[in-house]
């Protein structure tokens, strides 16, 4: 079986689509925190983007890995990459040859991802993500850490179609929640959710949102606490403090401040893409909306691939 | 509609349980579907009662060891004798109203609702590190620690039981929302 090695490495993980179907049981979902480059390695490795193939995710310097026979790679997301010592381009399979480098490196503002044709990755409660929260899943990777690759079909040359994705500082909510108005009759959230918030701290369990004095339009009520309910990833809370908080993947199994908000599922991968100091602002959608719009975003991805072998 | 009907017509949704709240996930969302949970919901009692009618609960008892570092001041807040504190913890059912903070972590309402119980606060400070099995109560609720983790809940005792085990067929977490917990005094001898 081939071995594939890490041999330095910042800050990554590994991840998948997560711990689908064990938010009852108190677990976070965790996996791929921009869900849409994740998404996009499994529709090049795989062909298709509903498989939770294992990934690496790097949020922070460089992950280089060297293999002991020929592997096939692909990097999505916001990385720059090198295969066998010289640039290589991103959505695109490559063949790595044995005992040469692969090289990742986090440009920002999201994270990379790194997919490897048949990396194998331990399994706990259906998934092989790294939650950072819980606990769950294997330890972030070091440098030394080997991994078993499976042979599988070749697929190096295949190519997702460049399409710009520029960061979104508008991110499209709804609002108007049942949770927000337990044990807060006077409570209307829509004045919090029309003010500018600068990104305070971004971490995979959650981004920390401030707002200015200058820019604050309503002050937040002395007594704003709600009884702990089940929250998921995208949902933004408000606490006692001002801050608000867009739960992220390992910090969303449940919550005991009011939801004001949660983004659509469509905006919830552009989260991770925020940078500390970045200004952004909600704006409120309809349901039928936001499924539209979720439903395009995958006919986009999914029509994006393209095989040189079968044009 | 009552809230278990209009939660079961809701097709291909997960639907999981809070203190005073129901999230509802589909991959299909239908408007209709917000409001039709919303006013169940105000029509009837307490989420967790309703939306588990149909499920099989059970009734765990859990070996306890009384005597946790918390206990003379939780006995303080409540007004009692820490033995009648004590007494009044194991003559409680307890009912799981919700999992979650952490893996496993059920939040233990007591099922006659006694007021007693929500004068004790959570601890001023929490506690870096608080053993799995720790028996603890706050704000109206009892819980067992299903890891060793951060917490500030004040702790009164102490269980072998593992309340979270990721390799467990039936499921991660022994406690499900609905299920009723009541706890056994462990003689003294056996401690």
């Amino acid at each position: 079986m081939t071995s594939l090695r890490v041999v330095s490495v910042g800050l990554a993980t590994l991840q998948d689509a997560g711990r689908d179907g064990y938010q009852a049981d108190g677990v976070p979902l965790a996996g791929a925190f921009d869900a849409h480059s994740y998404r996009q390695a499994c529709l090049l490795m795989s062909g298709s983007d509903s498989l939770s193939l294992p990934a690496f995710e790097i949020l922070g310097g460089r992950l280089e890995m060297v293999a002991d026979a020929p592997v096939e790679v692909a990097v999505t997301g916001d990385g720059w990459l090198s295969v066998d010592g010289g640039p290589a381009a991103t959505d695109t399979v490559h063949l790595l040859p044995p005992g040469r480098p692969v090289l990742v490196e986090r440009v920002g503002p999201g994270p990379s991802y790194l997919a490897v044709s048949g990396l194998q990755a331990p399994i706990t409660l259906g998934s092989c993500a790294t939650d950072t929260f819980s606990g769950l899943g294997p330890p972030v990777v070091v440098a030394g850490d080997a991994f078993s690759v499976l042979a599988g079909q070749p697929r190096a040359g295949i190519f997702l179609r460049p399409r710009s994705r520029g960061v979104r500082r508008e991110l499209r909510i709804i609002s108007h929640l049942g949770s927000v108005g337990v044990g807060l009759d006077e409570f209307e959230p829509s004045p919090f959710l029309e003010q500018m918030w600068t990104v305070h701290s971004i971490a995979r369990s959650g981004v920390r949102l401030r707002v200015s004095e200058a820019e604050q339009l309503v002050p937040v009520p002395d007594l704003l606490q709600v009884k702990s309910g089940p929250t998921l990833a995208g949902a933004i809370q408000l606490a006692p403090s001002g801050e608000a908080i867009i739960l992220g993947p390992d910090g969303a199994v449940t919550g005991g401040y009011p939801t004001i908000g949660v983004i659509i599922s469509a905006d919830v991968c552009d989260v991770s893409r925020l940078s500390a100091g970045d200004r952004i602002a909600f704006r409120a959608v309809s349901v039928p909306w936001a499924a539209r719009e979720w439903a395009a975003q995958q006919v986009a991805l999914a029509t994006a691939l393209v095989d040189p072998a079968l044009i | 509609m009552d809230i278990a009907g209009v939660l079961a017509s809701l097709v291909d949704c997960r639907v999981r349980v809070g203190l005073d709240t129901v999230l509802v996930e589909s991959k299909r969302p239908d408007p209709s579907m917000l409001e039709r949970t919303r006013s169940a919901l105000a029509r009837e009692g307490r989420a967790e009662e309703v939306a588990v009618e149909s499920q099989l609960t059970q009734v765990l008892n859990i070996r306890a060891r009384y005597g946790g570092e918390d206990l003379a001041a939780v006995s303080d807040a409540a007004g009692l004798t820490p033995s009648d504190l004590v007494e009044l913890h194991y003559g409680t059912t307890w009912v799981v109203a919700m999992i979650g903070f952490a893996p496993g972590f059920g939040y233990l309402r007591p099922e006659d609702d006694n007021p007693l119980w929500s004068l004790i606060e959570r601890r001023p400070s929490p506690r870096e590190r608080v053993p799995a099995g720790s028996i603890a109560v706050a704000a109206g609720m009892s819980a067992v620690y299903p890891h060793d983790m951060p917490g500030g809940w004040q702790v009164i005792g102490h269980t072998d039981v593992r309340l979270f085990d990721a390799a467990r067929s039936a499921g991660p977490s022994i406690l499900r929302t609905g299920d009723r917990v009541r706890f056994t005094p462990a003689a003294a001898g056996e401690l």
